[in-house]
């Protein structure tokens, strides 16, 4: 038997070394020479997760479980291999954010949103409440142990009531002096986390001593165990596996249940997200924490066996095997050792736990609390926040301990512990749910977390008060007012599940069900919006930076920042950050300037790691003025998503244009070679038009100079021709520069009222000749009434005689019909000039429009005229808002119309398809 | 056209570490459901009534394999690709995605 006082000295002498640790740890900090920046340290304080309740609980459960203890670590072992995928993300994205805690993670991710916060602290809270009593009743029951060894009586039971309490307030004392030292939740308690892995590195060598003595010096090796283990009936049941189909979703579920648990535990998400220095750290993580649960997993069995084997079935607290069973070996130091070894692993995890959630209460529940109640708007309360979170520390130890007081002895510790694993899953499906699906809204998040949270306090919170005795029995058995589809473990009628399975199966649906149901059918605010963003495209760093700079879009001035950051950090803190903001950017903080919204945004952040990045918000919005979210910064957040669809989109549409113009060049290239070739046409076609009446001038004229006795007829018959042909000389000259001078867009158009009809007459009169001449029949339909229209006469004039001529010289002598007809609808007045000439081929039917165009007649082979007759038409008639067109079959004559805007109509040509048909 | 469209070069440096590090995903997401499906019903249901193996019980011993296998299949696919960084102590790992 131990002193008593040696038990003392020794537990009191390891909390004194777990307090120098963390004390070397913080002042290793502060010089900036971190202990725990490396993977192993990092993988030792994620260790944490094995509690009292690992270290005693584990084998009471195999005791009565056999491997069913194993899910538990399994899970976490299975949930350890997508960590480099989801945790990674999950610390990136707190870092990003200065995130304190799940709580603040979770608010932050919905819109920065205080009511999240609180909910999620308040579920924190309540759900890990029979959490720290297990760890409570785990230390004053080794305590007891170790004092009377395993013999308790009623009046020692409430010495051990007495113990928890002593325990709980010296563990109180021992998280404040760890926890609360700086205001900054994110500059990680580094003390602490080493500490911590000290601790994980205890309890592991502790447990393995007590697994290799009970193995090796109590039995004949694990083997031997096993074997004498068979022989008898209770343990060789422990061993097989005679399950039935529930006992089978019983260990899905919990492996599930475990998985989530690992890492949304607050104590988890603070080691593993907070704390962590560098996400690189998870790589060895993932595969050492599992090697770790391996390790301290192996000897659960034969520890749990070799008590059953030794005490006899039920003969002696399972739960306390790990101490019983030294004592039994007369290996009084070892149980001694062991008891450390629980010790820590209890002590590790309250002080985690307190010190996560007391940031919790503070920053998400009593800061937005009192900043609605403006009791923190005045100075140094910085101090203040600090007092609220050690004594939310002591509060939340306290409230253990009443909870433990309340059913700590009618459970046995592993299903205490699962009570809080099933709260903690309550996070999981927000957690990722908001990482990785930006639809996930605040109030779907708020009807989830909510609704799971009713659900886990109505079947497994009040069945625990219940079966202490503080509800009546009924409550479990049958059911709330006898009704039975309402009993807690069987809720619904569905039975033949444990109820941590059941609950676990009922809180899910409901908060999964809820959270996608009400995010898929409500609206989301802009806030919410980019956070989503945020959060979902972490990865993608133009999306943070956006985020960062344009928040905000209100103003106010750089004094009253100063003052807001000041009144939270304390004005030297306040005045370092913001000189050393200043220095970063190369400006100068001019108190009386308005802050830009990089300064507001870089101070609401800073304000996060204090008080978490609701409160921030609202103590920033506080004292913007104007519109607090910019909808351009919010724009741009959400449009970094769409990109990279924007990105192919434009590649698309650049090859779609290169084709195009590639296309257009090519066509380009053929007119322009074409045009070549005509230009040498018509120049060719120019000289010789114009060389034929030179020459014949000059050979007329020779004759006149050479023969000066010429008789007077003669000589008058010669002049004549030189004349006539020196007039033809001058019209095509004349025809040229017209066209020119039209074609450059000089020409002054005459601006006349004339009646298309008369034009037409004097047109059919100045042709008439030329028609008689080739014997031909013209023909003219026109209406009464005058046809008005704007334009220059002469030159519309010039263009109907051009086509009547066109017409009659295409067209065969004699038989030639050539057929007029004007008419004029509501816009535009037409005119058709038809023939039953040789027609004109599809190709040639557009470009007879063209300058220096000229058809090769089949019969002929050589053109007529120069080929500007057309081009001037459609000069003028184009110049005069009109179109000209050719309707023609080859061998079936040509029609040539044109159309002009009707008098008082704007230049408006008609719609192709209001042609006109033939008569 | 407001934004620049990347340059073929930076598309197709992207596009690797893409490659890469979706690939060790999906492995480590492989793995996962590789574990989930060996820790739980009907694969458990084998070891019902096995005689021990080297004293050991059965299922004791399978369940232990199966998580030595998780933590070195874990370790394997996330050391396998990319060395250890010699880069900073802090912020952020190797791999900017």
């Amino acid at each position: 038997m131990l002193p008593h006082w040696l038990i003392l000295l020794v537990s009191f002498g390891y909390l004194g070394l777990l307090f120098a640790i963390a004390y070397y740890g913080d002042k290793r900090a502060d010089t900036r020479r971190s202990i725990i920046s490396n993977p192993y340290i990092y993988t030792f304080s994620i260790a944490v997760y094995c509690t009292g309740w690992t270290f005693y609980g584990s084998v009471g459960r195999a005791a009565t479980h056999g491997v069913g203890f194993l899910p538990i670590y399994l899970g976490p072992a299975l949930a350890a291999t997508v960590w480099w995928l989801v945790l990674r993300k999950i610390i990136r994205l707190s870092k990003a954010n200065h995130i304190t805690s799940i709580a603040d993670f979770l608010a932050s991710r919905f819109g920065k949103s205080s009511v999240i916060g609180g909910l999620v602290t308040l579920i924190a809270v309540i759900g890990i409440l029979p959490y720290i009593a297990l760890q409570l009743k785990a230390i004053s029951a080794s305590f007891s142990v170790l004092f009377h060894d395993h013999a308790r009586s009623a009046a020692e039971q409430s010495l051990g009531h007495d113990t928890a309490l002593y325990v709980a307030l010296i563990l109180a004392v021992f998280a404040i002096l760890f926890g609360t030292r700086h205001l900054d939740v994110t500059e990680r308690h580094e003390g602490m986390v080493a500490a911590v892995a000290f601790e994980s590195i205890v309890k592991l060598v502790a447990f393995t001593a007590v697994g290799a003595f009970v193995s090796w010096a109590m039995f004949d090796g694990p083997a031997d165990l096993f074997r004498k283990a068979a022989q008898v009936p209770e343990t060789a049941r422990l061993m097989g596996l005679e399950w039935s189909g529930s006992d089978y979703i019983s260990w899905a579920a919990l492996t599930f249940v475990s998985m989530a648990a690992i890492m949304f535990l607050p104590r988890q998400f603070q080691i593993l997200v907070v704390e962590n220095v560098n996400e690189d750290h998870i790589r060895t993580a993932a595969w050492l924490f599992p090697l770790y649960l391996l390790a301290i997993n192996l000897f659960v069995l034969p520890i749990a066996i070799g008590g059953l084997l030794v005490f006899g079935p039920g003969a002696a607290d399972a739960d306390m095997f790990v101490l019983t069973l030294p004592l039994r070996g007369g290996r009084e130091l070892l149980a001694l050792f062991a008891f450390i070894g629980g010790l820590s692993a209890a002590t590790g995890m309250v002080i985690v736990e307190t010190i996560s959630l007391s940031t919790m209460v503070c920053n998400d529940l009593l800061v937005p609390f009192l900043l609605r109640l403006k009791v923190l708007r005045r100075e140094g309360i910085a101090r203040t926040l600090i007092e609220i979170r050690r004594g939310s520390i002591l509060l939340i130890l306290l409230l253990g301990y009443l909870y433990f007081r309340l059913i700590g002895e009618s459970y046995a510790l592993v299903s205490i512990g699962l009570i809080s694993f099933v709260a903690a899953a309550q996070f999981a499906p927000a957690i990722l749910l908001g990482i990785y699906w930006k639809g996930a809204s605040r109030r779907g998040v708020l009807a989830g977390l909510t609704g799971g949270f009713l659900v886990w306090v109505y079947t497994l919170l009040l069945p625990s008060f219940a079966r202490s005795g503080w509800l009546a029995q009924s409550f479990i058995e049958p059911g709330p007012f006898g009704v039975s589809a309402l009993g807690p473990y069987h809720l619904f009628g569905l039975v033949g599940f444990d109820p941590i399975t059941h609950a676990a199966f009922w809180t899910l649906l409901c908060n999964v069900g809820l959270l996608v149901g009400v995010s898929l059918f409500g609206q989301q605010g802009g806030l919410e919006q980019l956070q989503a963003a945020l959060f979902v495209d972490v990865y993608r760093e133009r999306a943070a930076e956006a985020g960062e700079a344009r928040l905000w879009h209100g103003t106010t001035l750089v004094r009253d920042l100063k003052e807001l950051v000041a009144r939270m950090l304390g004005a030297a803190r306040a005045e370092q950050i913001l000189g050393a903001y200043a220095v970063q950017h190369g400006v100068e903080l001019r108190e009386e300037l308005v802050a830009d919204e990089k300064l507001v945004a870089f101070a609401e952040r800073e304000l996060a790691r204090a008080v978490g990045a609701a409160s921030a918000r609202v103590m920033v919005s506080s004292i913007i003025e104007g519109e607090a979210l910019s909808i351009e910064g919010l724009m741009k957040v959400l449009d970094e998503t769409s990109q990279a669809i924007e990105y192919s989109r434009r590649l698309e549409e650049k090859s779609r244009q290169l084709e195009e113009a590639t296309r257009e060049l090519q066509r380009t290239n053929e007119r322009l070679t074409e045009l070549d070739r005509m230009k040498d046409d018509f120049v060719s076609t120019v000289s010789h038009e114009l060389r034929t009446p030179l020459s014949s001038i000059r050979a007329f004229s020779e004759i006149l100079q050479d023969d000066p006795d010429m008789d007077p007829q003669q000589r008058q018959r010669l002049s004549a021709i030189v004349v006539q042909e020196t007039e033809r000389l001058t019209r095509l000259v004349d025809q040229i520069m017209d066209f020119t001078k039209i074609e450059a867009g000089s020409y002054e158009w005459a601006r006349d009222r004339l009646d298309l009809v008369a034009v037409v007459n004097e047109a059919l009169e100045a042709t008439s000749q030329l028609a008689s001449n080739r014997d031909m029949r013209v023909t003219r339909e026109v209406p009464g009434d005058p046809v008005p229209t704007i334009g220059d006469r002469d030159r519309i004039l010039q263009v109907v005689i051009n086509l009547l001529s066109n017409a009659i010289k295409y067209c065969e002598p004699g038989a030639g019909r050539v057929h007029l007809r004007l008419t004029r609808s509501a816009t535009a007045a037409w005119l058709a000039v038809e023939d039953n000439g040789p027609g004109i081929r599809p190709e040639e039917r557009e470009r007879i429009f063209e300058k220096f165009h000229q058809i090769r007649s089949a019969t002929k082979g050589k053109p007529h005229g120069a080929g500007l007759g057309l081009a001037i038409c459609k000069a003028i008639i184009e110049g005069h808002g009109g179109r000209i067109w050719v309707e023609s079959r080859t061998g079936g004559g040509s029609r040539f119309i044109f159309t002009l805007p009707a008098r008082g109509a704007q230049a408006e040509s008609a719609a192709p398809d209001e042609r006109i048909r033939p008569a | 056209m407001s934004a620049p469209v990347p340059s073929p070069s930076d598309q197709s440096r992207r596009g690797g570490a893409t490659t890469g590090r979706r690939r060790t995903e999906e492995r480590l997401i492989a793995l996962l459901v590789a574990g989930a499906v060996a820790l739980n019903f009907p694969l458990l249901s084998v070891f019902r009534g096995r005689e021990p193996v080297a004293g050991i019980p059965a299922l004791f011993l399978y369940l232990f394999l199966v998580w030595l296998f998780l933590a070195a299949g874990t370790a394997f696919i996330l050391r396998m690709r990319t060395p250890r960084p010699k880069g900073p102590p802090d912020g952020a790992g190797p791999e900017k995605p």
